[in-house]
């Protein structure tokens, strides 16, 4: 059902039919384990969300995903029960064994030692069965549980996105033909399609410069440069709460007898090495010593991505929906306090505002509405650039609240003395250059040049 | 200062000629759809060449039956043909003559087996010490990691971090800037390119060996392939253009990131030397068809400049047929010392295609004098593959204390910093392979 959603939504122009097999690469259950490499258990704390029924309610409502809560807490309850049953069943087998052993060693009667035997084989048989079913339904239940998504931050609007600052007012000018247009004229660009555009001249040296503005900014702020990986493996994509199966929400490549290390599940996608689950690669099954936190991380590279979600249904899209975006990603791993987390939250939005501010185009900071948060997102804070020739916002790049949930799925974690805790995420792609450019191009339509849009001297000179 | 100004000033002249293109638009609408080849049926097909493109075939990787197109070319000339024959007929005969490699350089059809070494900049560095290597020096000071990442990120992936990460970018821009300053356009280029393109580039990709990383073809419609340098996607840029003469010779630069399935069990390509995933600056040419050599030499002028000034030692080497791919008419490596490893190991190389690829892909140039549409010549180089450079680098400035000195052209891309030393604010973490602590106590209840 949530497949067909996506299928009507987000129209797949690269897309043969998506065959959903409900495999969890995050998950794997005792009879798989024997084949498949487990390569981590995820913790989960589903329990503690069941017993707030009513608030895992709201939240699936308000983001309206098509999950029904109640059928997941039953099933799970099922699953519950039955894992008492077969952990019954288990302590009657050892009982029996213990006797069996006892008897024997004692008066041994054998008479008696046969009718245990035959006991212990009943048994063992019916755990047999209990514990196949028990897997079976461990698969089913543990997709269900992973889908379910992360909680709502209070700050996060119910209904509408709300405007957190706003600096400059572009929506009042009139509407330009699309930036393809003006970037054709201007030879800075050439646009065959979503996944094959070029830029030239002074628009690819705008790339470069913009993602080094970014980057060196933040770097004053006390981030550190990494230079990731850009492939991802299935385990990661879906402990980040992503759908690891569905060929729009990440490139999925074709297993060859190099890549593929372990059975079908695990496979290779293309995320781009500034992305949120190449960060996580680096950090799962890690425990940062609490010294370092918090640990402020930012990458530039490519980020890959099959389909954009616009703010706008349009079917034109241009740069605003392109699969190849050279951006900035930041990645925060803060200890287990919750003011901790937002402070940090705080500070990067107010210093990405700063940097923007020194670009000089209009925009504006908004905190997103539940329906277009992520799964893994708590509280999404947006900074958005007006399209004179949609007439709608476009998201530039934005800073998310992850809190613990991507942390428990790939066990990223912190030490404290001997304790082990969970590490709280703030993640955001800071700026994806395409975006920006199709905006800045749209404000200077009149521009007889790419040289002659005004950027302030600042960003020149780290340009040219 | 100096570079500055001297940029300034060429990209004045860059914004200049596209203003100037802006007002004449110089290249006709480009379909996207990769051509029938055009090939030299005069030369291939023709009984007196016959015998040398023989040799040649076995000189170079012995890829190519010259005895089939002969028999096809034959074949077709049967005026009795029905049309269905004809067809399946020609289509045979141009999967045949596709696979005919690029003439050889008669200079360099001159040498044996082994690579003529054609120039020697620098020494040897020497070390009052034991040079450490790449893999060590990044351990030491944390600049790097690669272990533990093989389920999570893919095999083989690597993760530069602080000042390694900085020295990255650091490259990318000396590189950049430098072609800049010798009437380089820079492009921003594609990844993910249709396979049909990268076949025109001379590169096999339905092989098993392959070299290349493709999408799903049962998940997204078409054949998509990862391109391993931004040579085919600027090849792919310029495909069904007809440029103008006063155009050439044409410079293109492209950054991108670079993806190779190629694996290797050689213990000399250990560590990052042979990876999947990497940033890479390359350039690439076009000229009319007698001007290739000399842009050839341009090119590798270049890359050796470029890199003895970050004071590295290099010795450029003309390769042997042997070791020149389908297109390549002639190519230089130019390998750099690798003080901790004892070895040269390959930098850049730089080949110069005549009108191999221009063929498969309908680049065509008109002519000075007029007359009918030309095949342009392209060549490509790479101007900066950085997992070597950083490893020659690292190698080469390592100091006796195990900090790394940045060469001088570096520095003022890295905040005027003079050395790298031990990233602190890096921590070590703990890779934990088991569960969850409360969760083993859990399931032990």
């Amino acid at each position: 059902m949530a497949v067909l959603m996506k299928l009507v939504r987000f129209p797949l122009r690269h897309c043969r039919a998506c065959v959903r097999s409900f495999a969890s690469a995050l998950y794997v259950t005792g009879d798989e384990a024997k084949g498949m490499f487990s390569v981590i258990t995820p913790h989960i704390d589903v329990e503690d969300k069941f017993k707030e029924m009513s608030a895992l309610r709201r939240n699936v409502e308000l983001r309206q995903m098509q999950v029904d809560v109640d059928k997941v807490k039953s099933i799970w309850d099922v699953l519950k029960s039955m894992e008492a049953d077969r952990n019954t069943l288990e302590n009657k087998r050892v009982d029996i064994a213990k006797k069996i052993k006892e008897i024997k060693s004692s008066y041994n009667d054998i008479k008696e030692v046969e009718k245990l035997k035959l006991h212990g084989k009943l048994i063992r048989e019916d755990l047999k069965m209990t514990v196949k079913a028990v897997w079976e339904l461990e698969k089913k239940v543990m997709t269900l549980v992973l889908s379910l998504p992360n909680n709502l931050h209070p700050d996060t609007p119910s209904e509408d996105a709300k405007i957190v600052s706003q600096f400059g007012n572009a929506s009042i000018m009139k509407q330009t033909e699309s930036h393809v247009r003006i970037g054709e004229k201007l030879d800075v660009l050439d646009y065959f399609s979503s996944m094959c555009y070029y830029l030239k001249g002074d628009a690819a040296l705008f790339e470069l410069g913009i993602l080094d503005y970014f980057t060196g900014k933040l770097c004053n702020h006390d981030f550190v440069k990494f230079c990731n990986s850009d492939f991802g493996r299935s385990v990661v994509v879906e402990g980040c709460g992503l759908d690891h199966e569905d060929p729009s929400v990440t490139y999925i490549l074709k297993d060859t007898d190099d890549i593929l290390h372990t059975k079908d599940v695990n496979r290779l996608h293309l995320v781009g090495g500034a992305s949120l689950p190449s960060f996580c690669s680096f950090h799962a099954k890690r425990i940062i010593p609490i010294t370092a936190l918090p640990l402020r991380l930012v990458a530039m590279g490519r980020q890959y991505k099959p389909n954009i979600q616009s703010l706008e249904e349009t079917d034109f899209e241009g740069l605003f929906g392109v699969s190849q975006a050279s951006s900035v990603e930041l990645f925060i791993s803060t200890a287990d306090n919750l003011s901790n987390m937002m402070n940090e939250f705080d500070k990067t939005v107010a210093a990405v505002t700063n940097i923007y501010k020194e670009l000089g185009f209009p925009f504006r900071v908004v905190y997103m509405p539940a329906k277009s948060l992520r799964s893994y997102e708590s509280l999404r804070a947006s900074f958005q650039m007006y399209s004179l020739y949609l007439q709608s916002y476009i998201e530039i790049g934005h800073v998310s609240v992850c809190d613990d949930y991507i942390s428990k799925r790939l066990l990223i974690r912190y030490e404290l003395e001997a304790d082990q805790k969970f590490t709280r995420i703030v993640s955001g792609t800071v700026v994806s250059v395409p975006r920006l450019l199709g905006c800045v191009l749209e404000l200077h339509n009149e521009a007889k040049s790419f040289g002659s849009i005004p950027i302030p001297q600042t960003v020149r000179q780290q340009l040219f | 200062m100096k570079t500055l100004s001297i940029t300034f000033k060429t990209l004045c002249y860059v914004k200049n000629t596209y203003q100037y293109n802006a007002l004449k638009p110089l290249f006709t609408v480009v379909p996207r759809n990769v051509p029938e080849p055009e090939l030299d049926i005069d030369y291939l097909c023709n009984l007196k060449y016959k015998l040398e493109i023989e040799e040649n075939i076995k000189r170079r990787k012995g890829v190519g039956n010259i005895n089939r197109v002969f028999e096809l070319h034959r074949k077709l000339q049967n005026d009795t043909l029905s049309e269905e024959n004809r067809m399946d007929l020609m289509k045979e005969f141009k999967e045949a003559a596709k696979q005919i490699p690029n003439k050889t350089c008669p200079l360099v059809a001159l040498y044996d087996d082994s690579p003529k070494v054609v120039k020697v900049i620098g020494n040897k560095t020497k070390f009052d010490f034991q040079p450490k290597e790449f893999s060590d020096i990044a351990k030491m000071l944390h600049l790097m990691r690669t272990d533990n990442l093989s389920n999570m990120s893919g095999h083989k992936s690597y993760y530069f971090m602080g000042e390694l990460a900085e020295m990255e970018q650091a490259l990318v821009w000396f590189t950049v800037k430098k072609l800049l300053a010798s009437n380089f356009q820079l492009i921003s280029v594609p990844d993910i390119l249709p396979c049909q393109i990268i076949e025109s580039c001379g590169l096999t990709v339905k092989e098993d060996r392959t070299q290349v990383y493709m999408l799903d073809d049962h998940l997204y419609e078409g054949d998509h392939c990862l391109s391993g340098t931004a040579e085919m996607a600027l090849a792919g840029y310029l495909m069904n253009r007809e440029l103008c003469v006063t155009e050439l010779p044409l410079r293109l630069a492209a950054v991108s990131r670079c993806y190779r399935a190629e694996t290797s069990r050689m213990s000399e390509e250990r560590g990052i030397y042979r990876v999947h995933q990497f940033t890479k600056v390359e350039m690439f040419g076009v000229t009319e068809h007698d001007s290739s050599a000399a842009l050839l030499e341009e090119f590798r002028e270049l890359q050796e400049e470029t890199f003895s000034s970050l004071g590295l030692h290099l010795q450029t080497l003309d390769m042997p047929p042997h070791e020149l791919g389908a297109p390549a008419f002639r190519k230089y490596d130019i390998e750099a010392w690798m003080p901790g490893r004892q070895m040269f190991g390959e930098v850049s190389s730089c080949s110069d295609c005549t009108d191999y690829q221009s063929r498969r892909l309908n680049i065509k140039y008109q002519p000075r004098d007029g007359g009918s549409s030309l095949h342009a010549h392209t060549l490509n180089g790479t101007a900066c593959a950085v997992p070597r450079m950083l490893i020659s680098l690292l190698e080469t400035h390592q100091q006796a204390d195990g900090i790394v000195a940045i060469p001088e052209p570096l520095q003022p891309y890295m905040k005027g910093k003079v050395v790298i030393g031990f990233q602190d604010n890096i921590p070590e973490m703990k890779f934990v392979k088991s569960k969850h602590k409360k969760d083993i106590h859990r399931d032990q209840d």
